[in-house]
């Protein structure tokens, strides 16, 4: 759902020289990370710049988690022994943790280069993973990051980690003393690549120039307008990634006689699953209401929306208090019939957070909704 | 605009300006059904033609039928794809088509298939049923009548299990008993199916030929009669969905068109169909893996697209179906806009014919599985040029759908209407 705008909020409306200055100002508070306050700027402008702040900060922890786990791939492969997995399966939780904060954001740096695919490859039905990862284990050539680079993008990130670390059929010390070892070494060194090519690209003020002032796809918008609808329409496609996706593919809500599987849930080898939903909803609400700055919560406020600020709020919050009532691990949740009511309990909470989104808070806001990559099968 | 236009006309002032020809929202939809019709109705055509190569081959199985029955089917794809866009939007479509062009398949469900060349989806505890050999079926503690194959009794097996994956009947089961498996990944070739595996009795290859041939014959007639129900939804002067469609407000109407185009140009072309194929490197993720069809799948769905847009279809006979457009409607509002989409139209089919160009060439062809692979940069850019012209089309659809007063996309609010 892409929204676009339709009319202008009365709170962007300044004339054409100080919206000029504006976009200078914002881009100074964003390049000193002075986002909390600045009286001279708009609450667009205002909302934007903490957004802005904290993007850059997911990146920098993505990039610092994903360097300690290549790091510690490193030190594992010296010399592989159990206690030395077990931090590798730690070291990748984390990892994954920051990776699935910045999940919701698909645009700017990261889809230059198709990096969110590198990252992360799933859904993956058919397990081409596997049979992926068998061949280049199976394989005589050498193994590393600058040959893998060059493999699907299905082999080198998060998925590709998770498989080697957590499968049985992998995830034993044996089974890293050869090429394995220098398969999870080469991934690792992709993936803390990308990390740091993502907080760089954040860092690099001639992105982040075009990235608070986009060129209007609609005259009369201004720049920061477009670019907070551009952010609701990320976070709103987040949700319904998770709900359709992440909850709705292994509760089996797409096909015919709704039969679960477990295996369609995201980090199945790792049982990470409700683990990866929390962080998402996590991100959301800390972009909603951040712990400093200023978020879409006040910015409704300040819009004379209260109603609609708590509203969100609350439609969030039972989303979240929902999704802590499935018993761990997704995976087995989904077969077991005593699981089942927290499970419709979350989806249905997921859903009318979808439906606030698209149905309130975007006409509020004054967006109209259009395509997203979710329309389709 | 509609009544502005109408009164500009009656005033006279638009005499000399044939380009803004009044025409009105109502006009659109009707040639939007009329041209559902006449693909539906192509497509029903030419279904009929491949279940008569198909009884050929059956009644005197040859190498010469086998491949007669083949072009057959790929000729019935020709105005199927193009019936694509009419999926998204129109609900009662969307919940047919499942029958008809589900994908991908764990092929084994239906026959036998090459140990190690053959992955199936996680969990899918029919993949390997393989309907043909086997008289039954036990799934946990029901056991599966399959003595008798009819078009009901594959219609009841899809989604065997809960899984999408086992698709029972339709195209691409067609494609698989006619070509079965690719087995040459991404390298050049596509499935190779003798024809002696429906040769009855001595002669017969690979066990079952008489269950294969009453499979094949189930599935074609199963094709035809779900097309002629389709068809007949369309047709004019009857109570059917065509007539329910254009009784109910036009901009419902347009609602549907618009959202047809844009989610078949970006979340099912460009996304499922192309970008998880390429970036994945997966032949598994091709639409027509069997017989290396896809590039014409994938240009006849753009083209089902475009076709919308102009209110215009070729039918398979060569007579033109034109009417009241899209386009006249934006071009009445904005010939910039109109122009631009046109143009970006121009440059995606550009993209399309690419594909086509590549895998057709005599000379040295490359399919679109082996333009995914890992080390074919120059494949992999035509793929990606492919999905780039996409991406900017389905913008210039929303820009088009703002410019005619269309602002609200959202496929819930769609699926509410009427």
């Amino acid at each position: 759902m892409k929204p676009r705008f339709v009319r202008k909020s009365r709170y962007e409306k300044k004339n054409r020289y100080v919206r000029k200055k504006m976009q200078l100002l914002l881009l100074i508070v964003a390049l000193l990370s002075l986002a909390a306050c600045n009286d001279d700027m708009t609450p667009g402008q205002r909302w934007l710049a903490t957004t802005t702040e904290q993007i850059r900060q997911g990146y920098q922890q993505l990039s610092a988690q994903t360097r300690a786990q290549q790091q510690m791939a490193d030190a594992f492969c010296q010399q592989p022994d159990a206690q030395g997995l077990q931090t590798m399966q730690a070291a990748w939780r984390e990892s994954m943790a920051s990776w699935q904060h910045m999940q919701w954001l698909r645009m700017g740096p990261i889809a230059q280069d198709n990096d969110d695919w590198k990252l992360q490859f799933w859904p993956d039905k058919k397990n081409i993973l596997q049979r992926k990862m068998q061949d280049i284990l199976e394989g005589s050539e050498p193994v590393s990051a600058d040959s893998l680079v060059h493999a699907s993008v299905v082999v080198q990130g998060f998925s590709a980690q998770e498989l080697l670390l957590f499968d049985p059929q992998f995830a034993t010390v044996e089974k890293f003393a050869g090429r394995q070892c220098d398969l999870l070494r080469a991934s690792t060194t992709l993936t803390a690549r990308v990390g740091q090519k993502l907080a760089d690209a954040w860092q690099d003020e001639t992105w982040l120039k075009r990235w608070v002032a986009p060129t209007a796809t609609q005259a009369g918008l201004t720049p920061a307008h477009v670019r907070n609808g551009e952010i609701l329409d990320a976070l709103l496609a987040q949700i319904e990634r998770i709900k359709n996706d992440k909850l709705g593919e292994p509760m089996g809500l797409k096909t015919r006689d709704k039969k679960p599987n477990g295996y369609f849930a995201e980090s199945w080898r790792s049982e990470n699953s409700l683990a990866n939903l929390q962080n998402n909803l996590l991100a959301v609400q800390q972009l909603i209401r951040p712990a400093q700055g200023y978020g879409l919560f006040q910015y409704l406020k300040d819009s004379q929306q209260q109603a609609l600020a708590d509203e969100m709020v609350i439609k969030l919050d039972n989303a979240q208090q929902a999704l802590q009532q499935i018993h761990p691990p997704l995976t087995s949740a989904v077969t077991d019939a005593a699981q089942q009511p927290a499970l419709q309990n979350a989806h249905r909470a997921l859903g009318e957070l979808a439906t606030f989104c698209k149905q309130k808070l975007a006409p509020a806001l004054g967006l109209t909704l259009g395509f997203n990559s979710n329309d389709g099968d | 605009m509609k009544p502005i236009l109408h009164a500009l006309a009656g005033l006279g002032l638009l005499t000399s300006v044939p380009a803004l020809a009044a025409v009105s929202e109502q006009d659109v939809v009707a040639q939007y059904a009329n041209v559902a019709h006449a693909v539906f109705a192509d497509a029903l055509q030419s279904a009929k033609t491949l279940q008569g190569s198909v009884d050929t081959l059956l009644a005197a199985p040859s190498d010469a039928n086998l491949q007669k029955a083949r072009t057959a089917w790929k000729a019935a794809r020709v105005p199927y794809q193009q019936s694509e866009v009419f999926r998204f939007g129109n609900t009662n479509v969307d919940e047919w088509e499942g029958q008809l062009n589900a994908w991908p398949l764990d092929e084994g469900l239906i026959d036998y298939v090459v140990t190690g060349k053959y992955h199936h989806e996680l969990g899918n505890v029919g993949a390997n049923a393989n309907i043909i050999a086997n008289t039954s079926l036990k799934l946990g503690s029901d056991t599966l009548d399959l003595a008798n194959i009819t078009p009901e009794l594959l219609a009841s097996l899809n989604e065997l299990g809960g899984s999408e994956a086992n698709v029972a009947t339709g195209y691409h089961a067609i494609e698989f008993l006619l070509w079965g498996q690719d087995l040459n990944g991404s390298g050049p070739g596509a499935g190779n199916r003798a024809y002696t595996d429906y040769v009855q009795g001595t002669g017969c290859t690979n066990g079952h030929c008489d269950r294969r041939a009453a499979y094949l014959k189930a599935a074609t007639q199963l094709l035809v009669s779900d097309l002629a129900n389709m068809e007949q939804q369309w047709a004019p002067g009857k109570d059917n969905y065509r007539a329910e469609l254009l009784k109910a407000k036009p901009d419902a109407g347009l609602v549907k068109m618009l959202y047809g185009m844009g989610s078949l140009a970006l979340g099912e072309l460009a996304g499922e169909r192309l970008k998880v194929a390429l970036e994945a490197n997966s032949p598994e993720d091709e639409h027509d893996c069997f017989s290396d069809n896809t590039h014409y799948s994938h240009f006849y769905d753009a083209l089902g697209i475009e076709n919308i847009y102009l209110g215009r279809y070729q039918r398979v006979d060569g007579t033109a179906v034109k009417g009241a457009s899209l386009s006249d409607l934006v071009a009445a509002k904005s010939p910039d806009t109109d122009k631009a989409v046109k143009a970006q139209f121009s440059k995606t089919m550009a993209a399309m014919q690419k594909l086509v160009d590549s895998a057709e060439s005599t000379r040295s062809p490359m399919k679109f599985d082996q333009m995914i692979a890992e080390n074919n940069p120059a494949g992999q850019a035509l793929v990606k040029d492919a999905i780039a012209q996409l991406v900017v089309l389905t913008r210039q659809i929303e820009t088009a759908a703002k410019t005619i007063g269309v602002d609200d996309l959202n496929p819930d609010t769609a699926d509410h209407e009427f």
